[in-house]
């Protein structure tokens, strides 16, 4: 080999090399511990970064699982920040805490990873800064709050609220009683499977896609994104869609009669409906437009409203 | 009923926030939509509607159960409805609106001239047309369900007036909604 | 035509009074004889009923959670003050209308979490008949929240990690985009119920987002502060 190569050939080495060289040094400690929690208790998670995934079972125990990682150049250093990081579990006979103490959380150079089993009736609060949050079979409450992150919410039966900045928010096969919302900044919201007197999805850099879902007050909106909805109306309820540079698409299967009110200032409505207008008779072409919809289908029970800027309005049947 | 309507004023006058909380959340969803829908506006009327419930916790003491708890409650809030409109009146210097509308065409066609399903919206919209009196007994008795006797004690006017005010708002708004 | 001798008795008859009723009035009878065969009436019988039953079906309007929160801690607070003060009333507002300053304390008091808002029915309208630009004074009030809520995320600028406050400044410019552009739409057309209510929706958005951003900020604090001198030495 020519000395040019020999040198090529170890610049290249040398740079693969130079990762896990310049790479950091990652200590881990594992934090276990067990508690107990009443029927109908709360769980009340607060961390700083790092993933949480919280599991509801059978059993009256919260087992807490936790991975706490430092990666530091510095193998010292990086123990000594691992032992800065101290997880501190709260019992109480309906109550079970835990926060995960740093100091200089924004700028901590460490992060703990949760894996938490919990009563299934217990209610759950869960916050993190940094990391996302799954949270399964969960027949409590359920609040899921992360900066920058994803939520997702599955088989969880008394929804609260589900609120990111940077991230998804995924919601599957989940029920709630009282109003629920689901928000991002930037990031998708995805139902898939929700049953809730009322409910509030909102984005402002994100599409939001719902499916299978039966909300009696539903309030759908985003800044710039599409806005999705395939599924059947609930009688007498009342829907809100909202979308200012996005697209808005109602595909609707059932036979739920409703009033429609669809506007878009520079976009198109188009509807695979037939319309009925009231005795008066055929002004409805007055109030229909390529930009507007107006008017009633079957029994008019549900109302329901589309406003789009710059996007397209779609109302299709399934 | 009367009793009962003691009974929580009562435990309302003596710092029971509980009971203050119960009559909120008796009255708050109807007491709501109807300020929202006399004063017209949704953030107006969450500052109009925490200003009556401050007040009433602070009238509480003056209340003898003359009349339902409900209906003293409804009263308060027509009257800051009532004044709010005015001084916004005054604000923008709009001419008072007339209620002189009655006798003002009627459509003598022989055929109703309403859709029989009006629409939920052209409605709220309409009724934002109305002269605040006739809006106020209109949204008491056709929206709201109160009997004129009962209008009449939130509103201080009599029985008779309450029905015409009605009547007004009822003829007005088949002007508004006709096709 | 004696219509106007039984003017007075139309209403109670769309109120659903009938002569067979428990009334033994005379004229009700003779108006519902009358009724029978007068078009006139019958039609206008037809169209007020019509506006009674739509009436009789409107939607609610909810109340947002955070005003009985509010009313709440006004009562308390007035509870606190010595009776003289507390017969004056007081309002909490300042430089920010009521229900965003509600918003903003219960944010900052209870760590942040995002409160349940209804929309509102009426906003969703859009007629035929041009409406005046009444969005102003919404608007205005919109305009002082948002200026207010600037001031306080200015002041708490850098409690916020970068990542964070990259993204934020990117959504607050889609939502400057749709002000904006709500704001030309409504220029070339100032009658448009949909150019105003654009305008305020995304107003609206914005208002949110500044309150969650202030919220975030004062949320992130610090740990004890000995220890961080010696995590900054380690980062090293």
């Amino acid at each position: 080999m020519s000395y040019a190569a020999r040198v090529v050939v170890a610049a290249l080495v040398g740079v693969t090399l130079a990762l896990p060289a310049a790479a950091q040094n990652e200590v881990t400690e594992r934090f276990s511990k067990t508690a107990h929690l009443d029927q109908n208790g709360t769980f009340d998670l607060t961390n700083v970064i790092g993933d949480i995934v919280i599991t509801g079972t059978t059993g009256r125990d919260v087992t807490i699982e936790a991975v706490k990682r430092v990666q530091r150049p510095n193998p010292r250093a990086a123990r000594m920040l691992l032992a800065m990081i101290d997880i501190q579990v709260t019992e109480q006979a309906n109550r079970v805490e835990v926060r995960t103490i740093v100091p200089r959380p924004r700028n901590f150079p460490g992060s703990v990873d949760f894996t938490v089993m919990i009563p299934e009736d217990a209610s759950v609060i869960v916050k993190t800064i940094t990391g996302s949050i799954r949270a399964s079979n969960v027949k409590g409450e359920l609040r899921a709050d992360t900066v920058a992150g994803n939520i997702s919410a599955s088989g969880v039966r008394k929804l609260a609220a589900l609120k990111c900045v940077t991230g998804d928010v995924e919601i599957t096969d989940a029920g709630a009683e009282d109003p629920v919302t689901a928000s991002t900044v930037s990031g998708n919201v995805i139902v898939r499977g929700l049953r809730a007197r009322a409910a509030q999805l909102t984005s402002v850099s994100g599409n939001i896609h719902i499916e299978d879902a039966l909300i009696e007050r539903l309030m759908v909106k985003t800044v710039q994104g599409n806005l999705d909805y395939a599924g059947d109306l609930a009688r007498s309820g009342r829907y809100e869609f909202n979308s200012h540079s996005g697209d808005i698409r109602l595909i609707l299967s059932g036979n739920t009669g409703f009033e429609v009110l669809a506007n878009t200032f520079s976009g198109m409505v188009r509807s695979d409906f037939t319309f009925n207008r009231g005795r008066a008779g055929a002004e409805g072409a007055a109030a229909q437009g390529p930009r507007t919809l107006r008017g009633a289908f079957g029994d008019a029970s549900a109302m329901v409203a589309l406003r789009a800027f710059s996007g397209n309005i779609s109302l299709a049947r399934r | 009923m009367r009793t009962a309507d003691l009974e929580l004023a009562a435990r309302c006058r003596a710092g029971d926030a509980g009971a203050f909380e119960e009559l909120y959340r008796q009255h708050a969803r109807r007491l709501f939509s109807l300020v929202v829908r006399m004063i017209g506006s949704v953030d107006d009327a969450e500052d109009l509607l925490q200003e009556v419930f401050l007040q009433a916790h602070r009238k509480l003491s003056g209340f003898r159960g003359d009349s339902a708890l409900g209906t003293w409650l409804y009263r308060l809030t027509m009257n800051h409805c009532l004044d709010h409109l005015r001084a916004r009146q005054v604000r923008m210097n709009r001419a008072t609106e007339s209620l002189d509308e009655e006798g003002a065409e009627e459509p003598t066609a022989p055929a109703p001239v309403v859709p029989a399903v009006v629409s939920r919206l052209d409605l709220e919209r309409a009724i934002k047309m109305l002269p605040d009196g006739a809006r106020a007994a209109f949204l008491l008795h056709d929206v709201e369900g109160f009997e004129h006797r009962e209008i009449a004690q939130i509103l201080g006017i009599s029985e008779g007036t309450s029905k015409s005010q009605v009547h007004k708002a009822r003829m007005k708004l088949r002007m508004i909604l006709r096709r | 035509m004696n219509c106007e001798l039984h003017d007075d008795l139309l209403d109670d008859y769309v109120d659903g009074v009938r002569a067979t009723d428990h009334r033994s009035d005379e004229r009700f009878a003779a108006f519902e004889r009358h009724l029978a065969g007068c078009i006139r009436c019958q039609a206008l019988v037809a169209d007020l009923t019509s506006i009674r039953v739509a009436a009789s079906t409107l939607d609610e309007h909810i109340p947002p959670p955070r005003l009985w929160a509010t009313i709440a801690s006004s009562i308390e607070e007035q509870q606190r003050q010595p009776w003289w003060q507390r017969q004056l009333g007081g309002a909490f507002s300042a430089w920010v209308p009521t229900a965003v300053a509600a918003s903003i304390a219960l944010l900052l008091v209870a760590g942040g979490w995002n409160v349940w808002q209804q929309r509102r029915v009426e906003t969703s309208q859009q007629g035929g008949a041009p409406q005046p630009r009444e969005a102003v004074p919404a608007e205005q009030h919109y305009e002082q929240a948002i200026a207010g809520l600037q001031e306080l995320a200015n002041a708490q600028n850098a409690a916020l990690d970068p990542e964070t406050r990259t993204v934020l400044t990117k959504n607050f410019a889609v939502i400057d985009r749709a002000i904006d552009e709500s704001r030309a739409a409504l220029a070339q057309e100032p009658a448009s119920t949909l150019a105003q209510e654009s305008l305020l929706d995304a107003l609206e958005t914005k208002v949110a987002l500044l309150q969650d951003t202030v919220a975030l900020a004062s949320d992130t604090g610090g740990g004890p502060d000995e220890a961080a001198a010696a995590v900054k030495e380690l980062n090293q």
